[in-house]
């Protein structure tokens, strides 16, 4: 036809050589995020080449070359051999050679076994590499569209109709697919969970530092840190603290941890009341520092990591990968008396002439006959009275006397301040303290047993050290009386650090809730799919021989899924349009009634194309759509060539009323 | 297809004759083509007699004409048993019912009684003479006129006769245009002028509009418009099966003059009032039976 040269590629399917690309095209996709330069230069170099019309022997041979040589300098160059596993580099070694191989032999345009197969084993070795939510999606469409290719180009039908047909032999496999998942679970690569590049940026809420300068100018960011799975019934709020780093340095313009050194291990047995121990799963993610966030108090941690005597756990290598392990805690415990002196020392020290008002103010409590726990609670009483407010935007204390300027003049802060004064209030009082920084999650952003904690949760708390009940958690921020909501305002996020009742609109908490919700799912997908190791199948199997009513949820569950995706194939098979001349039809009396030309239902359809040609009298095909039209409705026999001409009439003629109006 | 030029070549000739009535000598082709016989009701003048004479020239039958007055007897039609001297036996003397294309003139002056004879022969093509049947011609072509029930002297053809003409066809005056070429004509053109179509050819065509396929969704359509006729009550009896026979063959017909192999919903548009008009009689509104079928089409419609 002269019109609508296009039209025969929607039809049927562009050659193999066609759709051999565009699945090496899919398939390659994921490892242009782990090719080094050079390979990446040749494979786009080649990629030009197809352009070419024709190939000479010659430059096939210099090709072969050229790739060699990106692979050595890829390897050489580029891979740092020692820090990935052997078998990564071997993987990466093959996916290399595969690609030199694949342009080769793509460039001398001869199909093969071996070039149709390549796709396959391109998408495969993807896996070594990614391990990821993205990469699942990915996963999952790349099938759809390798399946789709390989029907298209079996049928030899129109777009349309291999995509119905590939879509129900998907919608056919899901039961297939989860039943197979379920009892064959995914290699557990320790080493492969790399994910996508935009996974693995660093996060930096928490720096093992608390800074009272303009540096602590608090912006929270909602960045998640960590997602954490509770096994059991999630710890109320007031004990959701996840130990950061211990603090005892008090250098004025910012407080720090002591230097590591060698110290004696201390006895772990604190707990007391074992129903107290809370066992959860956390998911942390890359912040390229060592600590692993831990519930108060850490009783059990995990591998290739220690646990010191502040109770804080740190991994033996730096965290620059999604981290996931298992741990549990006590939740009501009591420490031991602390056994290393150095850390008492520090847990004094304090410059008495700094902070003068303040160093009066507690010796006008005279609590020099009490005991520890009496000391603390005036301290605590005399911190109230000072009617300190709470404020995200506070003025900065003068750095000359902190404690002072923050009790007694500006009275406004956050965390980082309260704890600071705290602090050092108690080493005037003669009680040992120090200032822990970590995390204070917050049950709002819980779903069940599922918790996310993010930056804006970063926190500061004090402990003090009570005599025989060892160090005691003290929560000076809760002492304020007041928020500041104009600042809080001002920073226009969910401030979780203060009271639940603080004011929110509707639309944010919406915002907020469902936010939590997706990261559920998110979470779910990655802990049952993603990691769906031995180890969790053996533990569902136990599960499913114990427990009765979980056997019955799964079968019914999975009958469901079986019903779920006959639907799906149901569904898929009905036609939009019971007739199908009607169907071809249809764009165009769509187009027609836009146009404002609608036809009634007591009309014919001659009898309203003659009404249309009235008002095109330009479209000259309007009387052989007509007779298409009744050939293929009352004719005889009603075959594809008809249809199909029609189908084409119908585009040219919805061209035609287009362009009139333009 | 290749029907196309024949179908028009008879219109053609038959326009020759008849001038400005397109739609009338089509339908009355159709209703030759669909094997079914042809009522003209009109007044008198208007050229019922010449359409007759013209079309069964034109199509190659033979032709007899009756004129139907109140003592006709049915054996003047159908023929009589002539006693011969000679052989000593009676011999039938064929009627002019015994001939391809037979005009009726003015059938309802005629008694019931030889209308009915008429008829009955019409419906079963053949004459039953003292137990004896004999054929009719093949084919076999019934034109009848009836002046309107007004004029003074008429039988009105009960209902059940009336079904039995497959269309129902009102000629009216000449359109201005065609009446002024009728009346400055030097001299009509004599039927001997015009071309008689071979009686193999016409046959030919019957056999073709038999074969026009009417497709499932018209069936549909047509059984529509039947029970439409039916449970509606705007009419005071529905359409008959024969009605209903009638209107298929017509529409098949009429795809065929139209040069088409199928049936579409506009043939039987076009056909329905045609074969209403003379069976259906409205409840309510005496005057125009086209309005029945105007109504009709308004309530039932083709699914397209």
């Amino acid at each position: 036809m002269r019109y609508l040269p296009t039209l025969p590629a929607i039809k049927s399917p562009p050659d193999l050589q066609r759709l051999l690309d565009i699945a090496l095209v899919a398939a390659l996709l994921p490892h242009l995020f782990t090719l080094k330069l050079p390979m990446l230069l040749y494979l786009l170099l080649s990629a030009l080449m197809l352009f070419k019309s024709h190939i000479s022997k010659m430059t096939i041979y210099g090709f072969m070359l050229l790739g060699l040589i990106s692979i050595v300098l890829s390897f050489y160059a580029q891979y740092n051999i020692a820090a990935l596993s052997r078998m990564l580099v071997f993987v990466s070694l093959v996916v290399s050679l595969l690609v030199l191989a694949v342009t080769l032999q793509r460039m001398s345009r001869t199909i093969n076994f071996y070039l149709i197969f390549s796709p396959v084993l391109l998408f495969i070795l993807a896996f070594f590499f990614f391990n990821t939510i993205t990469m699942l999606f990915y996963a999952l469409s790349t099938l759809f569209l390798f399946l789709l290719l390989l029907v298209w180009h079996q049928m030899q039908s129109p777009l349309d109709e291999a995509l119905k047909m590939s879509s129900t032999l998907f919608a056919l496999a899901i039961p297939v697919v989860v039943l197979l998942f379920l009892l064959f679970p995914r290699i557990s690569f320790q080493k492969t969970t790399f994910g996508f590049k935009s996974d693995e940026i660093a996060r930096t809420g928490h720096d093992g530092t608390m800074h009272l300068d303009s540096k602590a100018l608090l912006v929270p960011s909602q960045r998640v840190v960590m997602e954490v799975l509770f096994d059991e019934t999630m710890p109320r709020d007031d004990q959701l603290y996840f130990r950061g780093s211990v603090l005892y340095r008090d250098k004025v313009s910012h407080w720090e941890a002591l230097p590591a050194f060698k110290e004696k291990m201390v006895n772990l047995g604190r707990v007391i009341g074992a129903e107290s121990l809370s066992a959860y799963a956390v998911t942390l993610y890359p912040h390229q520092r060592r600590w692993l966030y831990m519930l108060d108090l850490p009783t059990k941690y995990p591998k290739k990591s220690k646990l010191d005597s502040n109770f804080i756990v740190t991994s033996d290598v730096k965290i620059d990968e999604t981290l996931r392990y298992r741990g549990s805690s006590a939740l009501v415990y009591k420490t031991l008396p602390q056994s290393s002196s150095t850390y008492m020392r520090h847990a004094l020290q304090t410059d008495r002439a700094r902070d003068p008002r303040s160093l009066e103010a507690v010796e006008a409590m005279r609590l020099s006959g009490l005991d520890e726990a009496q000391k603390a609670k005036a301290l605590v009483q005399f911190f109230k009275a000072q009617k300190l407010i709470y404020s995200l935007r506070p003025e900065l204390p003068d750095l000359g006397h902190p404690t002072d300027s923050f009790l007694f003049e500006t009275k406004k802060g956050y965390c980082v301040h309260f704890a600071a004064s705290f602090a050092n209030l108690a080493r005037l009082a003669g009680i040992p303290s120090r200032i822990v920084t970590g995390y204070k999650a917050d049950r709002k952003n819980a779903i069940e047993n599922y918790l996310v904690i993010r930056e804006s949760d970063a926190h500061a708390w004090v402990e003090l050290y009570l005599g025989d009940r060892g160090w005691v958690r003290f929560e000076p921020t809760a002492l304020a009386v007041a928020d500041d909501l104009s600042a809080k305002e001002s920073l226009n996020v969910l401030i979780n650090e203060l009271d639940p009742n603080s004011e929110t609109t509707f639309m944010q908490r919406l915002w907020h809730r469902s936010n939590l919700y997706f990261m559920y799912g998110k979470y779910t997908l990655e802990h049952w799919v993603l990691h769906y190791s031995r180890f969790k199948q053996t533990a569902l199997f136990k599960e499913l021989m114990q427990n009765t009513m979980f056997l019955g949820k799964v079968i019914g569950a999975f009958i469901l899924l079986i019903l779920l995706s006959s639907v799906l194939v149901r569904l898929l098979q009905t036609k939009s349009c019971d007739d199908e001349v009607l169907c071809v039809i249809r764009p165009l009396l769509r187009r027609l009634k836009r146009a404002g030309l609608t036809k009634t239902s007591s009309e014919t359809m001659s009898h309203f194309l003659g009404t249309v040609q009235r008002a095109y009298p330009h479209i000259d095909r309007l009387s052989v759509i007509e007779g298409l039209y009744q050939q293929a409705r009352y004719g005889k026999a009603s075959d594809e060539q008809l249809l199909s001409s029609l189908k084409i009439e119908v585009l040219y003629c919805i061209k035609a009323i287009d362009k009139r109006r333009v | 297809m290749q029907s196309t030029p024949l179908t028009e070549q008879i219109i053609a000739e038959v326009e020759k004759v008849i001038r400005g009535k397109d739609l009338q000598i089509k339908v009355a082709l159709a209703a030759f083509l669909s094997r079914g016989h042809l009522l003209i009701d009109d007044l008198p003048g208007v050229g019922k007699t010449m359409l007759a004479k013209t079309l069964s020239r034109v199509l190659g039958l033979s032709y007899s004409r009756v004129q139907f007055t109140s003592d006709l007897l049915p054996g003047d039609i159908l023929g009589i048993n002539v006693f011969d001297r000679k052989s000593g036996a009676f011999n039938f003397k064929k009627g002019p019912i015994f001939s391809q294309c037979l005009l009726a003139d003015e059938i309802n002056r005629a008694s019931p009684k030889t209308q009915s004879a008429l008829l009955e022969a019409m419906e079963e093509q053949q004459v039953s003479i003292e137990g004896k049947a004999l054929p009719l011609p093949h084919p076999f072509f019934v034109i009848a006129t009836k002046n309107p029930f007004e004029e003074v002297g008429t039988f009105e053809l009960p209902s059940s006769q009336l079904d039995r003409f497959v269309v129902s066809l009102s000629l009216g005056y000449p359109e201005h245009e065609a009446e002024r070429k009728i009346l400055s004509a030097h001299r009509s053109i004599s039927l001997e002028e015009l071309h008689a179509f071979g009686l193999d050819e016409v046959i030919a065509l019957q056999e073709q509009c038999s074969e026009v396929f009417l497709s499932e969704a018209l069936l549909d359509y047509m059984q529509s418009i039947l029970r439409f006729t039916r449970e509606s009550g705007i009419v005071q009896n529905g359409l008959s099966t024969r009605g209903a026979l009638a209107l298929a063959n017509l529409s098949r017909a009429w795809a065929l003059l139209e040069g088409r192999d199928f049936v579409t919903p506009d043939d039987v548009k076009t056909m329905l009032p045609y074969v209403t008009a003379h069976r259906l009689k409205s409840t309510t509104d005496k005057s125009d039976p086209e309005k029945i079928a105007d109504e009709i089409l308004a309530n039932v419609h083709p699914d397209s």
